[in-house]
């Protein structure tokens, strides 16, 4: 049974293992962003037919970012983070703490920066110089003595350690934030007219219906269009209630949700409900008899004896022209043709007569409901805080690295000592540091 | 008015398109030719260049504000090719002064032309100043494109620093080991597009967690797995595959060089695939 366990534990300690695991994470994701996702099964069937859609949707490509297989794929990542770091922990504290202050001479002599001086002096002196001029260059060293002489310890950038580390933390901090976030968040929506109210909403992914504890009200609705048609704005004024009580209100903005005990209500969308009213001008072509009226979709309208008009459609920017009515013109209820007529440009049409009167689109009444998105995640906080150390670690990793000399002068002093360093990473920025170094070592000979 | 200043901001950018063409001549012929001053004098068009696609950027921007739109303009595919241009540009401006990496103004220049030409050239972009809609009006979005898109540029420098790594390789070994002399030395560029990595890989986090960010503020979402967000990801766990290879295993040198160009073409299919290639199927991957 150990053993097996121990074989696991292995399994997991590999940064090899995290090679694979990420490329075959790599490798699905992509898989899911050429296959468009949580479609209705109709279009999939459309597109892929019958056979092929089995196939996908065995595998559950459609969903495949919430498929078992590839939350087992994430599982395992997060495990092989854990161990892995959890591994190698006590190597590090132990290194960090127990620095190597002396090394054999044969190590030191392997290492690629090394550099032997010669120095006329006493040892003595050359100690003294030697702790002044790195106290003034690099940083304080240590002293130590081994059977082969006497050693000087530098060591910088011993944060750079940690750093991984911290990643790696900050990783595990963001993953625990997406599982609470999936066992105890939703994320649904609800769309409501001006002035209704509701508990209920529904959730986005399994479309099922949940009771929240207050309900919204939707006091007003807003939404303001650029000139060319586009939305500029949306706002919705939104009231909470608790058994009949105001608990909360808020003119709620995209970019601006509100947020009561938790749950968050975003404007997300809008839509046009129901039928509009348009506010149309009829005058006598001799500007005499002026005649103001307001006609929903479809409403036929007298305007003289067997004449009537309704308007048959609607367009908010028909051809990049702005906003446009589509008229019918009825005699004897009967449609005899239709012309559109734009709200910008109110002699485009020649202005036709209809019975003698010009007719004008002054504006539309549009009236829309308002989309709302009502979400809970109480793991977004871990997942923040997450991805900051995330950064931090990053930081702490890239920007610095730990970097050792040692320098030996050998007990039977002859003249000559030896400088030896070597760096985790960024060895070639070493390599030009150690040149400064022994560079200024070697002027403060003189 | 407006329509000064918007033939302002187009035509400054038009003619620092072709003012980076000229730095981009004289690079090559600094390589050809071997003669420090033509790299100076390319350095001196590059910087000229850049500081007129500044101005364009800035006319650009006060000229929002004349049609009461006032955004920064890096809200549209022209916008963001400009401004990708420009970071890659300040980017490269940098590391020339911190690490002398003046020789990689060749491959620099000509992606700030590319991506520019593109932008101004190309019939599927368009120029217009456009309004934003409501979910972009926000302080997040700003700094999220502003980080990526320094991370795009970081990692296209570490991409042109690869390009030029294989190819002094390639001499070094097929001339018995005669360094070009006026090509950067192997180990040089090994380390400079390695740093370049790790500083667009903290870049790209960043870009990574504001975009989040902002989604969680305009729509209660932090992460929806949509293709520009997923590939963001992708992107950046390529460069950790990178990062972890050379760190656990030593990768360096040629294999992490071609590592390199590699993950550049998933930079480059995060920018622009996503939206071009993807964008058939997904009506809301192109924004
Ligand atoms: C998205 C996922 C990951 C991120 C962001 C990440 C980040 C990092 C960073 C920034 C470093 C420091 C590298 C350097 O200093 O050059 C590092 C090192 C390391 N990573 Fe990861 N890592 C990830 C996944 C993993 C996984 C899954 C493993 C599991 C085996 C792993 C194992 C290691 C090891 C062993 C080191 C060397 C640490 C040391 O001894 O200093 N990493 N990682």
């Amino acid at each position: 049974m150990d053993k097996i366990l121990d074989k696991i534990w292995r399994f997991f300690s590999s940064v090899k293992l995290a090679v694979v695991l990420i490329l075959v994470i790599i490798a699905t994701a992509i898989i899911g962003t050429v296959i468009q996702q949580n479609l209705p099964d109709e279009m999939y069937l459309q597109h892929y037919g019958a056979s092929t859609f089995r196939l996908l949707n065995f595998f559950d490509l459609f969903d495949m970012y919430h498929s078992w297989w590839f939350e087992l794929l994430l599982i395992l990542f997060i495990m092989n983070v854990i161990v892995c770091t959890w591994e190698r922990l006590p190597a590090i504290f132990k290194m960090l703490s127990k620095p190597k202050l002396q090394i054999p001479v044969e190590k030191l002599n392997a290492f690629k920066e090394k550099e032997t001086i010669s120095y006329k002096g006493t040892k003595e002196a050359l100690m003294t110089m030697l702790s002044s001029k790195f106290r003034e260059i690099y940083k304080e060293p240590i002293h130590a003595k081994s059977e082969d002489g006497d050693f000087l310890y530098l060591e910088k950038g011993r944060i750079a350690r940690f750093g991984p580390y911290i990643t790696h933390l900050s990783l595990v901090i963001i993953f625990i934030g997406v599982l609470i976030g999936s066992f105890f968040g939703f994320d649904a929506y609800v769309n409501l007219d001006q002035g209704d109210a509701t508990n209920i909403v529904k959730t986005i992914r399994g479309s099922k219906d949940l009771t929240l504890p207050f309900t919204i009200r939707c006091n007003n609705f807003k939404i303001e269009f650029y000139d060319s048609g586009v939305p500029k704005a949306y706002k919705s004024d939104l009231t909470l209630l608790n058994g009949g009580d105001a608990v909360a209100h808020k003119i709620i903005d995209v970019n601006q949700p509100l947020t009561y005990k938790g749950i968050t209500i975003y404007q997300a969308s809008y839509g046009q409900a129901g039928a509009s009213s348009f506010d149309i001008m009829l005058s006598r072509s001799d500007n005499k008899n002026k005649d103001d009226v307001s006609l929903n979709l479809n409403q036929q309208f007298r305007v003289k004896d067997n004449t009537s008009i309704a308007v048959l459609d609607y367009s908010a920017n028909y051809q990049g022209f702005g906003p446009t009515i589509l008229v019918g013109i009825y005699k004897d209820n009967k449609l005899q043709r239709t012309s559109i007529y734009l709200q910008k440009y109110p002699d485009f049409h020649g202005a036709e007569a209809i019975g003698g009167y010009k007719l004008r689109f002054v504006k539309a009444n549009e009236s829309f409901y308002t989309g709302l998105q009502v979400a809970k995640d109480p793991g977004a906080p871990y997942v923040a805080t997450g991805a900051i150390i995330l950064i931090i670690g990053l930081i702490m990793s890239f920007f610095s690295y730990r970097r050792r000399l040692w320098v030996l002068i050998p007990d039977k002093f002859n003249g000559t000592f030896t400088i030896a360093g070597v760096a985790d990473r960024n060895k070639y920025s070493f390599e030009m540091e150690f040149e400064k170094i022994i560079h200024e070592i070697k002027k403060g000979e003189k | 008015m407006d329509m000064m200043a918007h033939q302002t901001n187009t035509l400054l950018l038009s003619i620092a398109t072709f003012v980076y063409v000229g730095a981009m001549f004289l690079y090559l012929f600094g390589l050809v030719f071997k003669k420090k001053f033509l790299d100076a004098g390319g350095f001196a068009i590059f910087i000229l260049a850049f500081l007129i696609e500044t101005a364009g950027l800035i006319a650009r921007w006060i000229e929002s504000y004349h049609l009461n739109y006032g955004h920064i303009p890096i809200t549209n595919l022209y916008e963001s090719l400009i401004f990708l241009s420009w970071t890659v540009a300040i980017m490269y401006i940098i590391v020339d002064l911190k690490y002398k990496a003046r020789k990689l103004g060749f491959p620099v220049s000509l992606l700030a032309f590319m991506f520019m030409a593109y932008a101004s050239f190309s019939p599927n972009v368009s120029s217009r100043i456009e309004p934003l809609v409501p979910a972009l009006k926000s302080n997040w979005l700003t700094f999220h494109v502003v980080t990526s898109f320094f991370g795009y540029s970081a990692f296209a420098l570490a991409f042109g620093a690869s390009v030029f790594y294989l190819i002094s390789d390639w001499y070094t070994t097929h001339t018995n080991g005669k360094v070009l002399s006026y090509l950067p030395s192997t180990k040089v560029l090994d380390d400079l597009s390695y740093k370049l990595i790790i500083v667009g890989e903290v870049l790209l986090a960043i870009g990574i967690i504001t975009g989040a960010a902002w989604a969680d503020y305009a729509w209660g979402r932090y992460w929806s797995w949509d293709p520009k967000e997923t590939w963001s990801l992708i992107t950046f766990l390529i460069y950790i595959v990178y990062i972890h290879l050379r760190y656990s295993w030593g990768w360096h040198g040629k294999s992490a060089a071609i590592f390199s160009i590699i993950g550049f073409m998933f930079v480059l299919f995060t920018y622009l695939g996503v939206n071009l290639v993807l964008s058939g199927l997904h009506s809301y991957g192109s924004t």
